[in-house]
């Protein structure tokens, strides 16, 4: 089956990044570790990483690096505890601990 | 089949040419084109990267308008101030009380922050900003977090999650520019961001949960100044979700689980999607209307980005 997303990674800074006119013609999905999604086989997405200097990379390559991410989030919500606190009274000080992210195809 | 005036009370006006100054979402017949036309908004709008935030953190507020924006405490810098002015977030004046997941109304430059989570316990604490310094002012009745709210500086209101173990009740307080009142609470047991509105008379809760609850919250109410009545329920659960503009113009940015990034609409009686943001904001805040948004922080991010709907247009009707 033919891809349907690319990925890139690219540094968000700020203003200018992405603007209405990109976001009106094509999808964004942005990911921990400065990795956007766009659609593949697209004119609008290949003009927008060329537009942010944007370094293109696998599916495998991009999930490498959320999870890198994600692995980092997770380790950090692991190691802020509090003695005698209860799972349920740490989601409920600190949030959800955070999900993995499986990027698609 | 049902006709036009049967379902809408009124016919379809026969227009020789448009009318000079339709109203949004009005429909008539152009008998000069030999056509239906309708006023309406072309598309769901378009989101676009703005200045990120000096600061990222979650479990902020935001106040304020697209080009000037308030955000305020928060988890990093619980204290952190930081004014966004359609370009750049700039730290300013930090506030006398640190908290997180905060309440707010008002401007940038005429705000009241209250309540929200230090450490825990929750605090009922009331700040008041004027856009160079904070004072404090009389305190909540009730402390509370996952508060969001309406009005302005002298006539707001909060609604939210109260600090009674196992009840989030749904506490709702009005503020009159020196008290605070409690109120009837929302009908729906809830702790919710997604509390928004010009005037402490005139607000709208959507979204939200119960950790009580096995399931996330659809549900709307509209406060009338006295009550909270349930109305059209939203497309989906939106827990997490921030909303921003008025009762009749209302925004829900974000949330959790599925509703990660999606924007919807809710206009005084029905709910749309939006244009989806490019970050999957949760813990986040947001501020602004429907035509002219700001979402920014969140977990793990200062990702700002800026919504502008598309201004309404003549279309014609095609029924192909």
């Amino acid at each position: 089956m033919a891809k349907t997303k690319q990925y890139c990674v690219a540094e968000n800074w700020g203003k200018g990044f992405i603007e209405h006119s990109e976001s009106s013609k094509i999808k964004f999905a942005g990911y921990p570790g400065n990795v956007w999604q766009v659609p593949a086989h697209n004119k609008d997405a290949n003009l927008w990483i060329n537009k942010v200097l944007g370094v293109v990379k696998t599916l495998l390559e991009a999930q490498s690096i959320v999870d890198v991410e994600v692995t980092s989030f997770q380790n950090a919500w692991d190691a802020d505890t509090v003695e005698g606190e209860t799972g349920e009274q740490a989601i409920e000080r600190k949030g959800e601990r955070p999900a993995d992210i499986i990027l698609e195809e | 089949m049902a006709t036009y005036k049967e379902i809408n009370g009124t016919a379809v006006q026969n227009v020789a040419g448009d009318p000079p100054a339709p109203l949004q979402g009005q429909l008539w017949y152009n008998s000069t084109t030999a056509s239906f036309r309708i006023f309406k908004e072309s598309s769901s709008g378009a989101w676009a990267t703005g200045g990120t935030m000096n600061t990222a953190r979650q479990y902020i507020t935001g106040t304020g308008t697209q080009t000037a924006a308030l955000t305020t405490g928060g988890d990093p810098a619980a204290n952190t101030v930081e004014e966004y002015n359609g370009t750049n977030w700039t730290t300013v004046t930090v506030m006398p009380n640190s908290c997180e997941s905060a309440g707010q109304f008002g401007t940038q430059t005429a705000a009241i922050i209250a309540g929200g989570v230090k450490a825990p316990p929750y605090t009922n604490n009331s700040m008041s900003y004027n856009g160079t310094n904070w004072t404090n002012t009389n305190a909540m009745n009730t402390g509370g977090g996952s508060l969001n709210g309406a009005g302005t500086q002298t006539a707001g209101l909060l609604g939210g999650r109260n600090s009674a173990a196992n009840t989030r009740i749904g506490n709702t307080e009005t503020w009159n520019g020196t008290n605070w009142t409690t109120v009837n609470p929302f009908n729906v047991a809830r702790q919710a961001k997604g509390v928004c509105g010009a005037t402490n008379t005139a607000a709208l809760a959507f979204g939200g949960f119960n950790p009580g609850q096995p399931t996330a919250e659809v549900s709307t109410e509209s406060w009338n100044g006295t009550n909270w009545t349930n109305v059209t329920d939203m497309p989906e659960a939106t827990p997490g979700a921030y909303g921003c503009g008025t009762q009749t113009a209302a925004v829900s940015i974000g949330g959790y689980g599925g509703v990660a990034g999606k924007t919807f609409l809710y206009n005084g009686s029905t709910w749309s999607s939006l244009a989806t943001t490019s970050t999957n904001y949760r813990r986040h805040a947001a501020c602004g209307n429907s035509t002219a948004a700001l979402a920014f922080g969140g977990i793990e991010t200062g990702a700002t980005e800026e919504f502008n709907a598309p201004a309404p247009a003549i279309q014609n009707i095609t029924t192909s």
